[in-house]
């Protein structure tokens, strides 16, 4: 079973979001802030992380670095920025920390985030 | 013979550099130590022309003491330019001066002492030798390395240095690396190493490398504002030749027709140097307002950013909670209805933050577009797939020609954006065509371009709303607006031109009121099949 870390600080669509991965079969793990999320993601051997930008304590963008210092040694499949932020030059940053691309939130609703989960897994 | 006019040359060529570059700003530190380096390299210059002018033994050795005298204080402007040059990294002092000169000192006196050079030997029509002490050596020491810190210190800021700087320190870099390497070998190594003292004839020319590079910087990068200098040095000369004239007059009307010239001369030449001086001004002006522009679109673009992230947010999160609402089973009919209002004006707000988001970008000039070679076919058929299911269920049927599976035309364009310019297109033919009506995507090629028509069977535009449709904020009055439920942005044909025209395509629209509208648009096309 595919494992997937939700770092993501507003307590509805973290429920959301894990709740219709789960449904979907997923072992779902989640975090609230910056500093959590990279506690679990250093643990290593996520198949994806969804990581928003905008966080408590860490943002997304520092949590990449720090990941990209110190890797873990199961690493993590993909990370995809899971945010609202379409700020290019922060964006860049993330793809050269090792994101591999952005989902824009509002460009999904969950259903959407099912397939398009399940499509980035099966690759 | 052409040697001394050609050293002369050489000597007045940077004693003039010096001289100019002291008067445009003798509080400027990298002024002051430019010009006292370029001074004491003239300085150097005379004493060794004039050491091979002698051929009596005390006058051959007092110049050829003077040579080891003077030389010391190169390298000491050297360094104080190298401090300064393009910035001082801390400040400057006269205790610092003092501190650096007094190795110099301390070389002199050895060279008094007759201790750096103990004699020389006058070659009658060749170069006078010398032969050497054992102070040579601090000499020697001293001279060296005070080039190779001033070399390590020019050259460690031309790495730091960026953009205008950067080509500065280039280069000043090169022009003294030069003179200061191939001047040590010359007039210094071969000499004390081989007993040859015959290349030290050609030390004075190395520094026209200082000299040539200084030019180059004037003339393509306005360093130290030489362009001034330059034009000061000119109407200088002109001064000098035509008040020279005035002593060797043959006549009354020569003296008042020369001391005419010279008058004009002063005046054009004075209005000359403040055009140069205005024309510098406002270049510098120009430099800083387009820094300080630079710097306010960068944070424009970040509030942009930072307020649609924002409205996003919310807009999110109803979205996901509609989301679940929708799918939720028992759900009364008439509230089903109520949320599907809420989910189509949910993304029309969604759509309002993306457009307005784009808009701005685009006219800050900053949308961001990936440029690959994409296949339209393949971006099209997927498309109008898409559509479909919506067409079917608004009952309006939606055909496409040209975009079977066996054709490919590639063009250069980002995939995304081009994904948003159909949407547009087919969304707005779905928005304004009836139900029973028919929308025909096209997809044509000839030599040159591709072209996509997306025609609908809908309302029309009237003649006169043409010309408004690709604007910003576009409201027809007679035409689309009297669609019953259109929530259009006002921005996506709009956008869509702009996108387009990234990639070196072009829309326009045919359209007859009542009747329907066609909208179609090219794109270079690079290959197809």
């Amino acid at each position: 079973m595919a494992k997937i870390l939700i770092v993501e600080d507003d307590k509805g669509t973290r429920d959301i979001y894990s709740s219709v991965l789960g449904q979907a079969g997923y072992e779902v793990d989640v975090a609230e802030n910056g500093e959590a999320g990279l506690a679990k993601a250093k643990e290593g051997g996520y198949d994806l992380i969804l990581l928003d930008v905008m966080l408590p304590k860490m943002d997304g963008i520092a949590l990449l670095g720090e990941l990209k210092k110190t890797p873990p040694k199961a690493g993590n499949k993909n990370i995809f920025l899971l945010t609202n932020l379409s700020h290019d030059p922060i964006l860049k940053e993330a793809i050269s920390l090792g994101a591999r691309d952005v989902i824009l939130k509002t460009d999904i609703n969950p259903g959407k985030l099912t397939e398009k989960v399940k499509k980035i897994l099966a690759a | 013979m052409y040697y001394k006019y050609l050293l002369i040359l050489v000597f007045i060529l940077n004693v003039l550099l010096g001289i100019f570059v002291l008067l445009r700003d003798h509080k400027n530190q990298i002024n002051v130590s430019f010009s006292l380096f370029v001074l004491s390299v003239a300085g150097w210059l005379s004493i060794n022309f004039l050491s091979n002018q002698f051929t009596d033994y005390p006058r051959a050795f007092i110049f050829n003491k003077l040579i080891f005298l003077e030389s010391p204080y190169i390298s000491f402007a050297l360094i104080y330019f190298s401090l300064v040059f393009p910035y001082s990294s801390f400040d400057i002092k006269i205790k610092h001066l003092i501190l650096l000169i007094i190795p110099v000192f301390i070389s002199n006196i050895f060279t008094m002492l007759n201790l750096t050079i103990t004699g020389v030997n006058v070659v009658p029509g060749g170069v006078t030798e010398v032969t050497f002490g054992p102070a040579v050596a601090i000499w020697g020491f001293q001279f060296v390395a005070y080039i190779l810190v001033s070399l390590f210190l020019l050259g460690k800021k031309y790495t730091i240095t960026k953009g205008h700087q950067h080509t500065q320190m280039q280069y000043v870099f090169l022009g003294i690396a030069l003179l200061a390497i191939l001047g040590t070998v010359t007039n210094f190594a071969i000499p004390l190493l081989y007993n040859n003292f015959d290349a030290s004839n050609y030390g004075p020319f190395l520094s026209l490398f200082v000299l040539g590079f200084t030019a180059y910087a004037i003339l393509k990068h306005n360093l130290l504002h030489i362009k001034v200098i330059a034009t000061e040095a000119v109407v200088v000369l002109l001064l000098i030749i035509l008040f020279t004239k005035l002593f060797i007059y043959q006549s009354t009307g020569e003296l008042i027709l020369d001391t005419i010239i010279m008058g004009l001369v002063s005046i054009f030449g004075a209005l000359l140097i403040k055009s140069v001086l205005e024309e510098i001004k406002q270049k510098e002006n120009l430099a800083s307002l387009n820094i300080k522009l630079q710097e306010m679109d960068d944070q424009k673009d970040e509030f942009i950013s930072m307020a649609s992230h924002d409205l996003r947010s919310p807009l999110s999160i109803i979205k996901n909670n509609l989301w679940f609402a929708e799918n939720s089973k028992e759900i009364p009919q008439k509230i089903k209805e109520n949320i599907d209002v809420a989910v189509s004006s949910n993304e029309h707000a969604i759509n309002l933050v993306n457009d307005m988001l784009d808009v701005s970008r685009i006219e800050m000039g900053r949308i961001k577009v990936d440029l690959e070679k994409i296949d339209l076919v393949q971006i099209a058929r997927e498309i109008y797939e898409d559509y479909l299911l919506q067409a079917k269920d608004e009952n309006i049927n939606l055909v496409s020609h040209g975009i079977e599976k066996n054709k490919k035309v590639i063009v250069n364009a980002d995939k995304e954006r081009l994904v948003q310019v159909f949407s547009n297109l087919i969304g707005n033919a779905l928005k304004f065509t009836p139900k029973g009506g028919q929308i025909t995507i096209t997809l044509k090629t000839d030599e040159k371009d591709a072209e996509v028509t997306v025609q609908d069977t809908g309302i029309g535009i009237k003649e006169n709303d043409i010309p408004k449709l690709f604007a910003k904020f576009v409201r027809l009055n007679d035409s689309h607006i009297s669609v019953p439920s259109t929530m259009g942005t006002g921005l996506g044909l709009y956008i869509s031109k702009k996108l387009l025209a990234l990639f070196g395509g072009k829309i326009w629209v045919e359209s007859k009121y009542g009747k329907g509208s066609k909208f179609i648009f090219t794109l270079p096309a690079i290959e197809a099949s």
